[in-house]
């Protein structure tokens, strides 16, 4: 069985009048890894996520899904979609987009539905995720009147309920409150701990340390600065300067106002801490 | 004045919302109860039976079974009537109401209006000294009236007790292609994406700019029509995108399959029962 689930061979992507949006990524996430893609904005996370759902193709270079090339003609066969999208989930960062079902039971029936599994299928997986989200008592109603954590509860469940082998999750805690973001620490957690394998789009710099996952830098000119373990990436402060993920600014800290450099997400380490 | 606008765009939301999304229904009304293949049965049926019906009393009856299944339907009847007497008199009455004028439809005289002192001949038409009111052209009148009032009746009570998504379900039931499902399906998901877009750019723009008179106001809006729709593509691309990442490959299903067209031909053709019979008496035939 192959043991690489995902595999980016030197991709480069650029859309028409834009540009370069990604510049020779190559890549590896092994089956039932968790990997965190960080980098600052507009470094091209959500592309890369894109590609590796297949919702566009590379530029150039080519991306294997255990190992087998994915390629925009592939997708012309429905069957070859559906059994693409069985395996792979994609929770969006924006929501408001991902979630366009009258009702939250639509919401997490509409993948297995359109994966052509039976009702009484759907049905048990629909309501074994809400119990898992805790969103039994959502169910009857618009995602439209839901707050954003609810939100990203049912887009989650949205993903979940194809019970896929592959999770791609873009910013899943972005916009969260702590308790919120806890939760979906955990959460991701668990799912890893039951096999699946994670890929997890975020600026959040704690995200990987709390996930002890392996870590894909991006830089600001969309090339891929390093891979490796997340104590190590994230720790190494000339690395995530270069990355525009730290910088320096004027804070307070034990009553003192001072400069130094700083990252926003937990990441924050004085000399004399 | 500028008011008038920022009433105009978020009612425009607001009626996109709640005619495409929900349905404001009668919690527990006869047509919550019906499935939307059989709704959709008794809307075309009813609709073709309402043009087919020439005589005003039989209209009448009918607008008398309508109101029925609108009070059976409904928590405020009259705010439901209301909705449909606006565009009834708009489009009915307005083009309508020369005919009652012997100039349009000679007959014979029910109230004098005015005289010429000599005959006229005016675009093609011969305008007599005594110009009245005919009862033949009241009829004509009435019977129009009638028609749109039931018409648009009868296609509102489905449309505001049907989502969207019901009314497509239903129809797929009748085997209609799944091309022309696909078309209307996605077109519901751009006019949301459309309305959202709407709303989100003219508050936003509100929030950064105090005052401005109506005239302003609209020079904004329409400046914008084509960003509009930039943003609201863009929008329904990232939709589209969301959808395909769930599965979509161009086939249209749904979770809760209708009652099959067996089912729905029976419920509906018992609901547009009235109107058959108003058709067939008006033909002339003998049940």
């Amino acid at each position: 069985m192959e043991d690489i689930a995902i595999k980016l061979d030197a991709v480069s992507f650029s859309y028409e009048g834009i540009g370069g949006v990604l510049s020779n990524i190559s890549l590896e996430v092994k089956r039932g890894e968790v990997m965190a893609i960080i980098g600052a904005n507009g470094s091209g996370k959500t592309t890369l996520l894109n590609i590796l759902d297949s919702l566009i193709f590379p530029s150039s270079g080519r991306y294997l899904f255990f190992g087998e090339e994915m390629r925009e003609d592939l997708f012309k066969d429905a069957a070859a979609a559906r059994s693409f999208r069985r395996r792979v989930g994609y929770l969006f960062q924006d929501v408001d987009v991902f979630l366009f079902s009258p009702t939250v039971f639509d919401e997490l029936a509409y993948a297995p539905l359109h994966l052509g599994l039976e009702r009484g299928e759907i049905e048990e997986r629909v309501w074994s995720v809400a119990d898992l989200l805790g969103i039994r008592d959502l169910m009857r109603r618009s995602p439209d009147t839901l707050s954003m954590g609810e939100k990203k509860k049912v887009a989650m469940g949205a993903v979940l309920t194809a019970n896929p082998e592959v999770l791609l999750l873009d910013e899943p805690t972005a916009g969260l409150d702590g308790r919120s973001e806890a939760f979906f620490v955990e959460l991701i957690l668990s799912l890893n701990k039951g096999g699946k394998t994670l890929v997890i789009a975020t600026h959040d710099l704690s995200i990987p340390l709390e996930l002890d996952s392996k870590v894909a830098l991006l830089g600001d000119d969309h090339s891929l600065l390093a891979v490796g373990p997340a104590s190590r990436i994230v720790e190494d402060r000339e690395l995530l300067l270069r990355a525009n993920l730290i910088h320096e600014h004027r804070h307070i800290h034990r009553g003192e106002i001072h400069r130094h450099l700083h990252a926003h997400f937990g990441m924050h380490v004085h000399k004399d801490d | 004045m500028a008011g008038l606008l920022d009433k105009g765009i978020l009612g425009f939301s607001k009626v996109l919302a709640r005619g495409l999304r929900v349905g404001r229904q009668k919690e527990g009304g006869l047509f919550l109860r019906i499935g939307p293949e059989a709704k959709v049965f008794f809307l075309l049926s009813s609709v073709v039976g309402v043009s087919l019906i020439h005589d005003v009393v039989k209209q009448a009856s009918l607008l008398l079974y309508i109101s029925i299944l609108v009070a059976t339907s409904f928590k405020r009847p009259v705010a439901f009537y209301k909705r449909v007497l606006l565009p009834t008199l708009l489009f009915g009455g307005a083009f309508t109401l020369p005919a009652v004028l012997n100039v349009f439809v000679p007959g014979s005289r029910l109230v004098g209006l005015f005289q010429f002192k000599a005959s006229h001949t005016f675009l093609g038409y011969e305008i007599p000294t005594d110009i009245y009111v005919t009862q033949e052209g009241v009829l004509v009148l009435a019977r129009m009236l009638l028609r749109i009032f039931n018409s648009l009746s009868i296609s509102l009570l489905v449309a505001e007790t049907t989502s969207f998504l019901e009314l497509v379900k239903g129809l797929r039931t009748y085997r209609l292609p799944n091309a022309f499902l696909m078309v209307m399906l996605l077109g519901y998901r751009y006019i949301i994406a459309l309305s959202d877009t709407v709303v989100k750019m003219y508050l936003a723009r509100k929030s950064r700019y105090l005052g401005g008179s109506l005239g302003e106001e609209r020079r904004w809006v329409f400046g914008r029509i084509a960003y509009l729709f930039e943003r609201a593509e863009r929008r329904y691309e990232e939709l589209f995108s969301a959808m395909t990442a769930r599965g979509f490959c161009g086939e249209v299903v749904f979770y809760k399959e209708g009652g099959g067209v067996f089912r729905g031909v029976l419920v509906g053709a018992l609901l547009s029962l009235p109107v058959f019979v108003l058709v067939i008496t008006e033909a002339g035939w003998r049940i």
